[in-house]
């Protein structure tokens, strides 16, 4: 550890002060504040008295609806169904084959989205917020999933605010059985073998095979937990004999490495465009480090269509702005890059497994953070100084990715 | 709006009975939280988010504690907890400044000079946040190691060893960057 500082200064001077004109906004913006608090000390003296009574009937007024609405169970009043009672656990609706982790695809809801962690998944409304690896930001209506939230401590003395109307889902590691999930049998909940959680007011499993407990509150904490499945990584990634690659994929050689994806369809014919819309499993090449992920999306959460992508990443990122997007959750999308350069993405810092999978005389390594729906591996080709990286999206029932990684070999 | 009434926990504590006390801590510190968070999240959002912060201290004042830090370490604590809920700004601002073209032809600093900022800029935005906001409040807000852990809640055995961590990891990102910007070398 040292104590010198770190010398910032270059970007400390080209970073624009404060001029006069946003001074004056800024001071103008302050004193409406303190005005209305003003007049708000004043009228609350003249009210405190009158007050008293009021406060008291309100306060008691609260506290019998909230004994009614949370502990009576009376059928469309009360919320005891949806939050005090126990889940009810499915029998798997898709029986593993193989041997294979099985992917409950109808697990989620129409118009409902995948969020993975890991080798497991739940789905939640395409309009929630996703905050990754973020326990301090504010919860957002109508709901909001925050995936390993590290550093909670941090935000421990102004924890993240929220009303009783927004769904709060957390997915988070954990190393020990919860005690909070002892009290419970074990169950089977589509394909995955679980603990109820036993907590007043929180719905959630534990998930021994992974070491994932996902919990979850408010209105549709219910239907969110029941999704609970495996991934589509813990499909790509299992031990079980490699799958046959179909006849009619096709064979990519780039950085040394060989592999098989699915051929290219043809692609839509639109009389509105003048050149044709590129279709899936088309291949794209570039010297530039594209990234992983869409642009001006959360970078290496999911790919944005199903192409294969084969990069020399010579150059530097294009220029983009990007307007402020909500951290939606990203439908998980196929798909195949290839970085052959220093790194897959400059913006974030990946993780890798010591758990190492040889493939076909290649040694590659799977990051185990933060691309959940895109399966990143550092490849070790005989001969080359570096590493590959090889990115896999992972949608569906995770199929396709495991034959696109098991076909993977020197060239 | 100003008036001198000793320090800043002085001016807090006045402000209670009379709210306008307040903006002593307002002009005291304007200028820090702004130039901070303009660098975070970019000058079109510090503006806002500047407000943000002396709103949420103005509202929040009666809870503040003098021996859990100074008032500069508490509004940067603020500021920080806004910069973590604006985060993607942050992110796009950084990234912006580590691609910018623009930087190149605006600046009256040699290429050389601009070259370092976009490399610095760079391997900033590599870090982890609970990193950066380390870095940056102890970088571009001039806080100590013991503000700086009052200002983000954490021990100040853990700020030491997140500067000292950033620290290793920025060095070795501007190695790598150094090898990518400036000999351009391709591809192994």
């Amino acid at each position: 550890m040292t104590d010198t500082p770190l010398d910032l200064s270059a970007l400390v001077d080209s970073t624009p002060g404060l001029t006069p004109e946003a001074r004056e906004r800024l001071a103008a913006r302050l004193q409406t504040l303190i005005e209305s608090e003003h007049v708000d000390q004043i009228e609350s003296r003249r009210t405190r008295r009158f007050g008293t009574w009021t406060h008291r009937a309100v306060v008691i007024a609260v506290a019998a609806a909230v004994v009614v609405v949370f502990f009576v169970p009376l059928p469309r009043v009360s919320l005891f169904t949806t939050l005090i009672a126990p889940a009810k656990v499915t029998t798997p609706t898709t029986a593993p084959t193989k041997g294979l982790p099985v992917v409950d695809l109808s697990a989620t809801p129409a118009g409902w989205v995948p969020v993975a962690y890991g080798d497991v998944q739940v789905s939640v409304p395409a309009t929630f917020w996703v905050y990754d690896q973020d326990a301090c930001s504010n919860f957002q209506t109508p709901g909001t999933v925050y995936v390993d939230p590290l550093y909670e401590q941090d935000c421990a003395s102004q924890p993240p605010v929220r009303s009783p109307q927004i769904t709060g889902v957390f997915i988070r590691p954990v190393q020990d059985v919860p005690r909070s999930f002892t009290n419970g049998h074990s169950a089977i909940l589509n394909g995955l073998r679980v603990y109820p959680l036993h907590l007043k007011g929180v719905l959630g499993y534990y998930a021994p095979a992974f070491g994932i407990e996902v919990t979850a509150d408010g209105p549709l904490a219910r239907s969110v937990v029941n999704t609970l499945t495996h991934s589509p990584r813990a499909v790509a990634l299992s031990s079980r004999p490699a799958p046959r690659v179909p006849l009619s994929w096709r064979s990519v050689t780039f950085a040394g490495l060989s592999f098989s994806v699915p051929s290219p369809e043809s692609p839509p014919e639109s009389p509105h465009l003048s050149r044709p819309v590129p279709s899936d499993w088309t291949i794209n090449q570039t010297q530039s480090t594209p990234g992983l992920g869409g642009v001006c999306r959360a970078p290496g959460v999911a790919f944005v269509s199903a192409i294969v992508t084969l990069a020399t990443d010579a150059q530097p990122y294009p220029i983009y702005y990007c307007p402020f997007i909500r951290p939606a959750p990203e439908q998980p999308e196929n798909g195949v890059q290839v970085d052959s350069g220093l790194r897959t993405e400059p913006m974030l810092t990946l993780s890798f497994s010591r758990h190492c999978l040889n493939l076909h005389s290649l040694t590659a390594c799977p990051a185990t953070s933060p691309a959940y729906s895109i399966l990143v591996l550092k490849v070790t080709v005989p001969g080359r100084s570096k590493p590959v990286y090889v990115s896999i999206g992972l949608a569906g029932n995770g199929m396709l990715a495991r034959t696109i990684l098991y076909s993977l070999r020197a060239a | 709006m100003t008036q001198d009434v000793g320090s800043d926990e002085d001016a807090l504590a006045a402000s209670l009975a009379e709210p306008a006390r307040f903006a002593v801590v307002f002009e005291r510190h304007v200028d820090a939280i702004h130039r901070y968070l303009s660098f975070r999240v970019g000058p079109d959002i510090a503006e806002d988010l500047t407000a943000e912060t002396f709103a949420r201290a103005f509202a929040a004042r009666r809870r503040y504690q003098v021996d859990r830090g100074s008032v500069k370490a508490w509004l940067f604590g603020i500021a920080t907890n806004l910069v973590r809920e604006n985060h993607r700004d942050e992110q796009r601002r950084i990234k912006a400044l580590a691609r910018s073209n623009e930087d190149l032809r605006r600046s009256t600093d040699g290429v050389a000079q601009v070259a370092d900022r976009l490399r610095l800029a760079a391997a900033l935005a590599s870090l982890k946040p609970e990193w950066r906001s380390v870095v940056l409040v102890v970088g571009i807000g001039g806080l100590s190691y013991e503000e700086t852990a009052a200002a983000l809640h954490i021990p100040i055995g853990t700020v030491r060893s997140r500067y000292s961590r950033a620290r290793t990891q920025l060095a070795a990102s501007l190695a790598d960057t150094g090898e990518q910007y400036v000999t351009g070398d391709p591809v192994p």
